[in-house]
Parts: C-alpha cells; structure tokens; sequence
C-alpha cells in the first residue's frame, strides 16, 4: 500500500515539525532565558536568537543525540553565554529595581509588590555571582521549570547528582543572599 | 510544568525549602504578542534561510576543489603526483613530433639529473640519441648549456655550477672523516622544482657512514640546477644524484661530481617504478 507522507510545509510557513517545537517548547526556553537575563526586552530578543539559530541549524539536528527541548535549551544556554559576554564588556549585568515587573505580577498591594521586587532583584543579581554549574542548573530548575528527571536528562546525568547539584546550589544561592543583606546593612 | 511544589524528586532540606519556595513562585510574564510576532518572523525568514543553503552548497563544492588544488600546489609529494598525471595525459595526446616516440614517452619522475642518466640503454631510437652524450661529464654539462630544447623534448636537470658545487660538497664534507681518510657515494633523490632548486632530499642509498648521509643531505638544499622542461616548458621533477666524497683524491678536490645511477627505464611497467613517496 503506498501511503504518502504530510506536506513539507504548513499553513505557518515553518517546517512541520519546527513548528510544533515552537509551539510546545517556547514558554520552556522564554523562562530558562528570563531567569537568566536582567530584562524582558533582552529575554525576548535572546529567544528570538535562539529560535533563528535553530532554524538556521536545523538540518544538522539528530533525534538520536537529543530530544527537541534539550537542543534547544542547549542553543539558549549558549545565546545567554554569547548576551552575558556582551553585556560584561559593557559593564552591565546588574538587573535594576524597575526592570523585574513581569517577575511578580500577582501581587495585590503596590507595598508588597516593591518589596517582591527587591528581593527578586537581589536573587536574580546574586544567581549572577554563582558559578556556572550553579547558574545552570538554578535556571534549568526554576527558570524553564524541569524536574530533577528532566535536568538529569538535559545533563546528562544522574537524578541523585542533579539533587545533589540542586541543593549545593541553592545553598550557595542562600549564602549569597545573606552576604548581600548583611552588606546592605552594614552600608546603611 | 511540572508542580514544583509537590516534586518529590526535590529533597531540599528546611532551611533552603523557603528559597526553593521562593524562586518557585518567580512568574514569568511574557508579552502575549510575542510568541505569534516571534513565529510570524521565522516563517517570514525561513524561504530566505533555505535559499541561502542552496546557494551555498555549490560555493563550497568549489572552495573544496580549489582547496584541494591548492593542497596539491603545495605539498611536493602531491605535486610531484599531480605533475606524473598531467604528463601522462599530455603524452598519451598525439604530437606532430612523430619521429621523437622514445622522448615523448619518458615519464618525468625518470628524467635523471645527470648525463649518464641519458646514456642509459633504453631503446633503439633512445641509443642514437644518447650515443652523443657518452663522452663523459663535461661534454655533457657543455651540451646542456647550449642545447635549445626542442618543442616536444624533454630537457633534464642540470648542475648549473659544477666546480662551485663541487666547492659547495667539499663544504659539508666532515673534517674529521677527510684525515681519516673515509669516503663514500651517498645518493640522494631530489624533488627540483621548476625555478631549478632543490625543495625536497631524501636519502635513496646510505654510503654506511652516517655522518657522511647526514652531510650530503644538508648540502642538498643549497644545489642548483637547470630545470627539468617539458614542451619547453620548465617542469618540476624527480631526479636521483649521488654524491661521492673521495677516500683517496687524485688531485686537491676531495669530492666527486655526480657519479649517476641511472633511473630504470622509462617504459618500465609501474609496479617497478621507484616508489617516491618521502619516508
């Protein structure tokens, strides 16, 4: 029986299957991306980044190396890189006070609200001063919103080492926090 | 998502469970225009992106060529394969020159660098040609230097300067091994280029003396030759020169220049020919 095979292009324009990776894996990548960067104007032109490069490579993609989402969590993680590494040049990589809104947007008292804000603020600048390892997986975590299953996967590695990772992490995330409190006090 | 609050995969101890509740609640506000812009304008560059990929495959199996041309320009052992192809295409091309048969069919890698080369039997038409050169070495060079080649034969490699290179040998030839009194022939294979310098040496016979290969070798760099010419042209090629340091010189000179083995013949079957690929 001869069977034929979908049409090559959609009604989008994109290739099929890159138009349901699009679809599905977008929020996941826009997150892992916002966690990272200091605005949502630098999220949202790193994102576009991420989904012309993968369009651009998209030929060389092999199903057998990687699942669609950790090919291109692994494309953001390097534009992040390449958008760090500019904004480090120009000395910029603190996130200021009026440019995290979008992180807290269920607050009901404009009180609370700044208060969120300040310490989203000192979270996200903290994240900046981790190392790598740390920074990664903070962001694979509560950035794009991965189990520990889904980091071990994007890793590649094991369950317990990404909790072990996970919870080193957070600690030192912790203790960063804490440092800058206690310096913000002691400026005061 | 999965609810991050519930993972049971994240044992985070007490104390950090505040942080890790913390950083869970982050929401990520995107603009909702900004997935439909976003797919809007990858849709709008994809025919570009695929148009740009067929325009490059061509380029690129150009620069591969062109690479690959280059590679073959500039490694010597390539060109020296690239040169014995180009020659047997161009002999096996018929030539107005009909009563030269034994030149045109000599491949150039069996062009030899000195007169004796020339005297070696090859075959009857070959014979009358080389029986005006057996008269020896000097004849030899003094027939080089005068002779205009003709259009379709081959010219061999010459030692432009022989007493200046036989000076050159004496140079290298260890001080040592001269009182002594220990001598050799080493022989050498020389790629000589089409400016007539030598680019290439590599041992083809030791003398037994180490030291003796080892200064034959060094000098080799610095012997000048007439180009090898094909149809006229100067060519690169082959050729194999033996260097004999005198045990028991006649007179002052302590070197003797060349003392040839000839190559084998030129219509010798491949599977003979002398494998010229450096060690």
């Amino acid at each position: 029986m001869v069977t034929r095979r979908a049409p090559s292009r959609p009604a989008t324009g994109l290739p099929p299957d890159f138009a349901e990776w699009f679809r599905e894996h977008r929020s996941t990548v826009y997150r892992y991306v916002r966690f990272r960067v200091a605005t949502r104007e630098a999220a949202e032109d790193v994102t576009s980044e991420v989904f012309m490069k993968a369009l651009r490579s998209l030929r060389r993609y092999d199903p057998n190396l990687a699942a669609p989402r950790t090919w291109l969590l692994r494309i953001a993680r390097n534009a992040v890189t390449d958008h760090l590494r500019s904004l480090r040049r120009r000395g910029a990589l603190h996130v200021s006070l009026d440019r995290v809104p979008d992180l807290v947007a269920e607050i009901p008292t404009q009180e609370e609200r700044v208060i969120r804000q300040e310490r989203i603020q000192r979270l996200l600048n903290c994240n900046q001063t981790l190392r790598k390892r740390d920074r990664e997986v903070l962001s694979l975590r509560y950035g794009a919103g991965l189990s520990n299953g889904e980091i071990a996967e994007h890793l590649n590695i094991s369950n317990n080492a990404v909790a072990v990772r996970l919870h080193r992490a957070v600690k030192r995330l912790k203790d960063a926090v804490q440092d800058a409190e206690r310096s913000e006090l002691a400026g005061l | 998502m999965t609810d991050r609050y519930q993972d049971e995969e994240l044992p985070l101890p007490p104390e950090l469970a505040e942080l890790d509740a913390e950083l869970s609640s982050i929401r990520y506000e995107e603009r909702p225009s900004f997935g439909p812009e976003l797919e809007a304008e990858l849709a709008r560059q994809w025919p570009r992106i695929r148009q740009h990929r067929a325009r490059r495959a061509p380029k690129l199996a150009a620069a591969a060529v062109l690479a690959l041309l280059l590679a073959a320009v500039g490694v010597p052992q390539a060109r020296a394969s690239l040169a014995r192809f180009v020659t047997r295409l161009q002999v096996e091309r018929p030539t107005p020159h009909s009563d030269l048969p034994a030149r045109r069919s000599a491949p150039p890698a069996r062009l030899a660098a000195s007169p004796e080369a020339s005297r070696a039997p090859r075959d009857s038409t070959r014979s009358e040609d080389a029986a005006e050169t057996t008269t020896g070495a000097a004849e030899t060079t003094t027939r080089a230097g005068v002779t205009t080649p003709l259009e379709n034969s081959n010219v061999y490699p010459e030692i432009v300067d022989r007493p200046g290179t036989e000076v050159l040998i004496r140079r290298y030839y260890p001080l040592d091994l001269q009182r002594a009194g220990v001598g050799g022939t080493v022989t050498l294979r020389l790629w000589v280029d089409s400016t007539g310098a030598v680019e290439f040496a590599k041992l083809a016979a030791s003398s037994g003396v180490p030291a003796l290969d080892s200064a034959a070798l060094r000098a080799a760099p610095r012997l000048r030759f007439q180009p090898a010419r094909r149809f006229g042209k100067p060519v690169g090629t082959w050729v194999q020169f033996d260097v004999e340091f005198r045990r028991h010189p006649s007179t002052n000179d302590s070197t003797s220049l060349p003392k040839v083995t000839p190559l084998p013949a030129p219509d010798a079957p491949d599977t003979v020919s002398p494998d010229l690929t450096p060690e």
